[in-house]
């Protein structure tokens, strides 16, 4: 057993029990068993969790050092656009979570609601799975200390903003946040979580996002990691979709040293679609690995990915991808795009789009490229009198302007876009030319 | 769909045609496998000390080795030790120096089989050297080759006439702790082919080998070492069939190609192994190294597959491109019906400067059967200027069978290129209710469609494994529409 392993168990025994305490026994007994994964796990082939592993963790405590930008929920939304804010500290709900109105949503914390409605709740946590692309869940459905309860009641117009604050208080801290959202059949609505940090130190931050979309329900669900350049992200997301719900997913990495993020789809009734878009910048020595795995499970459900992913300087980009069609499902309409641009001679970009097919009457493709900016596409702009450090810049905005155009919330499209374009080589040129 | 699903079933239902056995006393080791049973192969093949010890180095790695569990094929464990690792057919004290003197039974074998050794290899101008179970049985053409300069033998004749080759470059391409079925080969391997063609020679005729798997209970390991010199080239064909049989037999076979400056090597397989019966009863585990090394600059090296038997097959003919310029190519086949299990694909090392690499896989699926393409594209940092495109398409045919993409694209060189596409669709009711329109049946509207799918492969093979590489697909799935 290694350190974080025995620092998480001792977290464990250390934690009082709770309404939850037999799914969190389940589940840490498995995590237990299991290990953390390493990269002989398919899904962890080319992320190397071994420093991680020798390192011992503490809880991270749900509260901040110093004062936070009153704006900084705001960021993304630019204060111009209404939008509702939450604030989860290392995973902590606001203390008055439970008191918190916002129009369209019901908003509980998961601890009050497992005495409110414990079967209610249940239904939130999937039984254990041994899937190493969910190995962090198991911790994260141990330890987590208290969660956020979004229940989305109607159609809501306004984006709601979870500010996700990982501030820690030394090195070698860990905080599990843990949300579900739950939206009621015909509802709509916008929801952006947001990471970033605080402070000098950023514990290791084991999220996990739940999504149930019953039937008809709309959600467009962004998901921004800003962190800083030290923080280490794990990050997993589930949507479970019903009878003809239809679900846009943004997941943006910008920052953070070492970002996993995973992103599993089930559609499960017929008439269900998903839209995935992925963005991912690889800057420094950032490593960022993407895991989506979607699977059709009912006839005549669709599915759309698209990622892009740009290596610089010294850093490594993986996106990963597998769509499952299982036995029945048929007219599953399945298309993955995955387009990679090697910026450095240092960085290095693996992809594995992968399709896993039980069923005839389908339609599923992919297509995944890795390469350098096109030398035609760049001669073009050069013959018209641009330099070519505008031309390069103009080039590498363009091939990550499908993914921004997709966002209906323009104000986080504009605020994601900056962001983006202080990452690239020449930034100055670009931002000058728009 | 629901075109006249009986008959379908009927004739996807089809029996295994090459399915017999033929009586012939074979000298065999018993089942079980330690350092005596490998001693005792190399000595039985009068092998030289130095193939001794390499084989009892392998061994005792593989003892270390556990067997690999993440192919996507399903299959009970096998007992290493319940495998007999040496037959060969009990021949006269004398070996056959012609035809005329070989057993006249085998000579029956290979005519059950469509394949009249000495006429056809006449006709064809193919020279044939027919491996039976484990041991060469009859060379052909050998004077011409000779001539030539051309060494084609067996690869124990090769121990014995060229040991120098052969421990100059055995075991450089696919070392032997490479994995776990290799370091098995490498162990217990009984015989195989040897090719060398020297310097700036171009190989007169097309060579060919008949794999057959005979004698019950017999493990077959062939290992193949095909080395092109400078500026040489060679078109290497292997084919398979093997008799019906309820046991399954394992065939871990190690294919070594070695290429140097300028030389190209062009190597297909029709694999048509017994797959098993229509409940996945028995059939061959095909678990097989292939491997290329494009070691000189402007080199090439060419797999075509047609993989149609088995009930397992997992197997990924590889090319390393080290030398600049160098060209790799990957052109399959892979059919699988009723319980069938396919796993292949292929690995492309790009190493050198302005390396390309092609892979065009098609992969059908029928009754219950799991196909699966499985590639890596690796570009090293050093790989400037590498091209790789893949395209993996995969065809289903009927409800309950499955059909995988796992490609890998690791890409290090920023001036690199790499492309992969991939579709997955069943046999478009457009395309069957245009033919059926024009009166065509709907057997043969089906066979043109996936001839048609896989035509881009089929017309990289050589005139007669293209005619040879149809009849299989028809065979094999002839009217199975879902």
């Amino acid at each position: 057993m290694n350190a974080a392993l025995r620092s998480f168990e001792a977290q464990w025994r250390a934690r009082p029990a709770d309404a939850l305490q037999p799914i969190r026994e389940q589940a840490m007994q498995r995590f237990l068993k299991l290990g953390l994964p390493t990269s002989s796990d398919e899904t962890w082939r080319y992320t190397d969790l071994r420093s991680l592993a020798a390192q011992s963790f503490q809880a991270a405590a749900g509260e901040i050092r110093g004062t936070l930008d009153p704006n900084a929920a705001l960021s993304l939304v630019d204060g111009t656009q209404r939008a509702a804010t939450m604030i989860m500290i290392n995973g902590a709900a606001p203390a008055d979570a439970d008191n918190t109105r916002i129009h369209g949503f019901t908003i509980s914390s998961i601890k009050s609601l497992s005495k409110l409605d414990h079967g209610a709740l249940l239904r939130f946590f999937p039984p254990v799975s041994d899937a190493d692309q969910r190995r962090w869940v198991l911790l994260n459905t141990a330890l987590f200390d208290d969660g956020l309860y979004l229940k989305i009641t109607e159609r809501v117009t306004v984006p709601l903003v979870i500010l996700h604050v990982s501030s820690g208080a030394g090195a070698q801290e860990a905080a599990h946040p843990r949300i579900i959202i739950d939206a009621a059949p015909g509802s709509s609505a916008t929801i952006i979580e947001h990471h970033v940090t605080h402070g000098e130190f950023a514990p290791l931050s084991n999220s996990n996002t739940h999504i149930a979309l019953g039937q008809d329900a709309q959600l467009e669900h962004y998901r921004v990691y800003a962190t800083s350049a030290g923080a280490t992200h794990l990050d997993a997301l589930e949507i479970h979709q019903a009878r003809g719900s239809q679900c846009k997913q943004f997941t943006i990495a910008l920052g953070g040293g070492l970002v996993r993020s995973s992103l599993d789809v089930y559609l499960n009734q017929s008439g269900a679609s998903l839209e995935s878009h992925a963005l991912l910048v690889g800057h420094g020595d950032r490593h960022v690995d993407c895991v989506n795995i979607v699977t059709h499970a009912a006839p005549d459900t669709r599915s759309r990915q698209t990622a892009r992913a740009i290596a610089g300087d010294t850093s490594r980009v993986i996106f990963n991808s597998k769509v499952i069609v299982k036995a029945g499902a048929v007219h599953s309409d399945s298309q993955q795009s995955c387009r990679g641009l090697l910026l450095s001679p240092s960085a290095e970009i693996d992809t594995r789009p992968q399709l896993e097919i039980h069923a005839d009457e389908v339609k599923c493709a992919h297509g995944a490229t890795v390469g350098r900016l096109d030398p035609d596409m760049l001669f073009y702009l050069l013959s018209r009198g641009l330099d070519r450090e505008t031309a390069q810049s103009l080039l590498v905005y363009a091939f990550l302007a499908d993914v921004l155009t997709g966002m209906s919330v323009t104000s986080a499209r504009s605020a994601i876009e900056s962001a983006l374009i202080g990452q690239l080589p020449d930034s100055q040129t670009l931002r000058n030319f728009k | 769909m629901s075109t006249k699903s009986q008959e379908v079933e009927a004739l996807v239902g089809q029996k295994y045609r090459h399915g017999f056995v033929t009586d012939i006393e074979s000298d065999s080791l018993p089942p079980g496998l330690d350092e005596d049973v490998v001693a005792a192969i190399s000595k039985k093949k009068h092998e030289p000390q130095f193939l001794l010890n390499w084989r009892l180095k392998a061994f005792r790695h593989w003892q270390g080795m556990k067997e690999p569990k993440w192919a996507h094929v399903h299959y009970k464990p096998i007992d290493y030790q319940d495998i007999s690792y040496y037959s060969a057919p009990k021949a006269p004290a004398n070996a056959p120096k012609s035809l005329d003197e070989v057993d006249p039974k085998l000579l029956a074998t290979y005519e059950k089989l469509g394949i009249p050794l000495h006429e056809r290899a006449r006709l064809a101008g193919v020279a044939v050297d027919a491996v039976f179970d484990s041991v060469s049985v009859a060379t052909t053409f050998k004077e011409k080759l000779g001539k030539a300069g051309v060494i084609f033998c067996s690869f124990s004749d090769a121990v014995r006439d060229h040991p120098q080759l052969i421990e100059r470059y055995l075991g450089t391409v696919v070392p032997p702790t490479d994995n776990f079925f290799a370091a098995l080969n490498s162990a217990v391997f009984s015989d195989g082919s040897f090719v060398y063609v020297p310097p700036g020679v171009r190989c007169p005729m097309e060579l060919s080998t008949y794999f057959r798997i005979n004698a019950a209970k017999t493990g077959q390991f062939e290992r193949t070492l095909i080395i092109a010199a400078e500026g040489a080239s060679v078109s290497y064909l292997e084919g398979c069939t093997a008799p019906m049989r309820d046991e399954n037999q394992l065939h871990a076979a190690v294919v070594e190609l070695v290429a140097l400056d300028d030389a190209q090597i062009k190597y297909s397989t029709v694999q048509n192994w017994y797959p098993g019966d229509e409940n996945g009863l028995g059939g061959i585990y095909n678990f097989v190294t292939k491997r290329g090394e494009c070691r000189g600059r402007n080199s090439k090296i060419s797999w075509t597959q047609v993989e149609t038997g088995s009930a397992i097959t997992w197997k990924y003919p590889s090319c390393v491109l080290k030398g600049e310029n160098s060209i790799g190519e990957f052109y399959s086949v892979a059919v699988a019906n009723n319980y069938q299990q396919a796993d292949t694909g292929t690995k492309m090392i790009h190493i050198g400067r302005n390396t390309k690499s092609t892979i065009v896989s098609k992969g059908i699926s029928a009754g219950h059967a799991e196909n699966t393409y499985r590639g890596l594209v690796k570009i090293l940092p050093g790989a400037a200027g590498a091209r790789n495109f893949t395209q993996c398409d995969s065809l289903l045919m009927g409800p309950k069978c499955a059909a995988h993409t796992f490609p890998y694209m690791e890409v290090k060189n920023p001036t690199a290129t790499v492309e992969h596409e991939a579709s997955t669709s069943k046999i478009g009711e457009d395309q069957l209710f245009y033919c059926l329109q024009r009166g065509i049946s709907a057997e043969d509207a089906v066979n043109m469609i996936v001839s048609g799918f896989c035509k881009v492969v089929f017309k990289e093979l050589p005139m007669e494994f293209a005619v040879e590489a149809q009849n299989l697909l028809s065979v094999s799935l002839e009217g199975a529409v879902g």
